[in-house]
């Protein structure tokens, strides 16, 4: 468990360290605008992506923004920054990134954007507690020791995922019970911090081939969902 | 007039009579001949089938890894042959079997051009012990290793830490002498140079590594993670059993008579590591494992490679016997280490190579249970363990801090075959799906 606690601690800061150097790779060739959308299009998608996920990553941004790119030039750049010490980085942009979304929220090209307390949840926020929930009930059904286990588990790893506070507070409610439904919405990147932490947590109180299994199932029953036509249950993955 | 029947007859004589009075000189001369193009033909063959055995390490370590991990672990075998192919060229040839006047390393035939026919041979048949001795590690770091960081120690390898210790003792094919050589030191195919050593390397990397996810509760119990295909499992170990005939037929480097007994002792000692495997299980009350009886027939081949060409066939058993049951205590061990041995890798590689190692000074034909030979044995296994572990641990300790050697407990959750290689191995037919398809 204590490993765990400390591998969750080690991958938030080498996201930040990531995050850093995509910025720094980033700030030759983009701004304003541009430069949040491709830093927001990183945190969601591909922050956790294996390293060769560069290139669709730099193809993705392209399409997205106004700004006409040489995306050799950029991968160049991106790849440089990446080996690059930590002290030759420029600093973390992700209080500006979170500014940035507040500032252009209605109109965000974003996925994540929060809904509002009393609005319907989005369908990935559905499929998210589908997935979660679908792996309680079979963990309950085989193995009714761990359910609590696992959940509480989730609970002291939240802290591993960039969330905000309103997200933060309603999933620990979640997980406590103590709320039905989730509501807010997450970033996909998030969603599959949080899926993760589950397996992990599987790992740590049921080993991974069982674990594996039931996350499978979880996913597969996810996808009889209208909310799946719309967002499908394997991105969480 | 002579009929065409009598003409044949006439000739036939005639050059009966010619080989008969040239015959001393011409059959010295190509009797010469034939024995190299005879000596070169089985050690090119016997390299095809040590080359072979890279295969049976393929399915055998990709059975038994979970389906998620499969292209992963088969990659690390097909490119260690590769990569460690090249290197040994270039540097581990040299090293290993250059001039030796130290006695410590080669110093010359790096890169090896404009060299004898038989040279060439040669190096064709060694480079394929290097690359079997790089490509044990694979298995034991399976399921979590980075792809790119396991090839820099397959290059660190193949580049330094086998070529120096095989030039110790069986350096050199030309001039100067390894100092263990001249200790007498036995090791005719390689238990120790190349299996024990690329278990060394092995348990170097699990130790830095660390466990997979899970694979110990929190009281420090194992948990079972089966591989995805024993089938391959069993393919793979008889695929390594056939190879082993030119692992150690080969070692000769000649047609010789001698390799009947080699490949006898090699079989016997195959077949009694399963059964020693087996009896050991049943004895402890334990299930009969297909995987376990497969390394143990593994762990006799690797046990009786030092000692195949010096011991009579019934020693070859006791060799192959208690190599299953060293096997099955040496599984048990690590467990109780907490040391995640994915295949098996150390206990059939490391803890088999260093006892046929001991057993080929104790059952020497001849000189049966010499302590002095036994104690040039010794020395030769713990220098090889002192020489591959530290090195190997600070290569892969050096290699975890500047890249990272273990993959991130997403890439774990994924499987390596989509995260370090976007390739699935079952694209139809997987059935826990962890990844984002």
């Amino acid at each position: 468990m204590q490993d765990a606690t400390v591998r969750g601690t080690a991958r938030t800061e080498a996201i930040s360290k990531r995050r850093r150097a995509v910025f720094t790779g980033l700030v030759p060739y983009l701004h304003g605008e541009d430069l949040y959308t491709a830093l927001w299009l990183w945190q969601d998608k591909y922050s956790d992506g294996p390293a060769m996920a560069l290139h669709q990553f730099i193809n993705e941004f392209a399409c997205l923004i106004e700004q006409q790119v040489r995306r050799s030039d950029i991968h160049r750049s991106l790849v440089a920054a990446m080996s690059k010490d930590e002290v030759e980085l420029a600093p973390d942009p992700y209080a500006d990134m979170l500014a940035y979304r507040e500032r252009r929220l209605p109109e965000s090209k974003l996925s994540a954007a929060v809904a509002p307390e009393d609005a319907a949840p989005l369908p990935a926020t559905v499929v998210l507690e589908a997935v979660l929930h679908a792996l309680f009930r079979q963990l309950d059904e085989e193995y009714p020791v761990l359910t609590d286990k696992l959940r509480r588990y989730l609970s002291h790893h939240l802290a591993g995922v960039d969330l905000a506070l309103g997200p933060f507070s309603e999933l620990s409610q979640w997980l406590s019970g103590l709320r039905p439904h989730l509501n807010h919405a997450y970033s996909e990147g998030q969603m599959r911090a949080l899926v993760h932490i589950a397996y992990v947590g599987g790992c740590e109180y049921l080993g991974p081939v069982q674990i594996d299994t039931l996350l499978a199932r979880a996913v597969e029953e996810a996808e009889h969902l209208p909310q799946a036509r719309h967002f499908a249950p394997g991105r969480l993955l | 007039m002579l009929t065409s029947r009598n003409k044949n007859i006439v000739r036939t004589v005639s050059a009966l009579c010619l080989i008969s009075v040239s015959a001393p000189a011409l059959a010295a001369g190509q009797a010469a001949s034939f024995q190299v193009s005879m000596d070169t033909v089985w050690l090119v063959t016997a390299a095809a089938l040590v080359f072979f055995m890279q295969a049976g390490f393929a399915l055998l370590e990709g059975g038994m890894v979970r389906s998620k991990n499969t292209v992963n672990v088969i990659m690390k075998n097909y490119v260690d042959a590769c990569v460690g192919s090249i290197v040994f060229w270039l540097i581990g040839y040299g090293l290993m079997f250059g001039a030796n006047h130290s006695g410590w390393f080669g110093t010359d035939h790096f890169l090896l051009g404009n060299a004898e026919h038989m040279d060439y041979s040669l190096l064709l048949f060694q480079t394929m012990f290097a690359a079997t001795c790089v490509t044990i590690a694979s298995g034991a770091m399976a399921e979590r290793t980075r792809y790119e960081s396991y090839l820099l120690g397959a290059i660190g390898i193949t580049a330094i830490i086998y070529p120096v210790y095989g030039s110790w003792a069986w350096g050199s094919l030309y001039t100067g002498s390894g100092w263990l050589k001249q200790m007498g030191f036995i090791d005719f195919a390689g238990s120790t140079v190349v299996h024990s050593i690329g278990g060394w390397v092995a348990l170097a990397g699990i130790m830095v590594l660390g466990p997979r996810l899970g694979r110990f509760d929190a009281d420090g119990r194992a948990r079972p993670i089966p591989g995805h295909n024993l089938t391959l499992v069993a393919l793979g170990g008889f695929i390594l059993w056939l190879g082993w005939f030119g692992f150690n037929g080969g070692s000769t480097a000649a047609a010789v008579p001698s390799i009947g007994l080699i490949n006898l002792n090699t079989h016997l000692a195959a077949a009694s590591g399963a059964v020693g495997a087996m009896a050991t299980m049943w004895l402890g009350r334990r299930p009969i494992l297909m995987t376990t009886t497969v390394n143990g027939s593994i762990g006799g081949l690797v046990a009786i490679t030092a000692g195949c060409a010096t011991m009579e066939p019934m020693f070859a058993v006791i060799t192959g016997l208690v190599a299953g049951l060293v096997l099955v205590g040496g599984e048990a061990f690590l467990q109780w280490l907490r040391l995640d041995d994915v295949v098996g890798a150390v206990p059939v590689h490391a803890f088999c190579g260093a006892w046929g190692t001991l057993a080929a000074g104790l059952f020497k034909t001849g000189d049966l249970f010499n302590p002095t030979q036994v104690t040039v044995q010794f020395i030769g296994v713990a220098a090889g363990f002192l020489w591959a572990f530290p090195l190997s641990l600070l290569m892969y300790y050096a290699i975890d801090k500047t890249i990272g050697l273990r993959a991130g407990t997403l890439d774990e959750q994924r499987g390596l075959d989509f995260t370090e290689h976007s390739e699935i191995g079952y694209p139809e037919f997987q059935t826990a799906v962890t990844h984002d398809k």
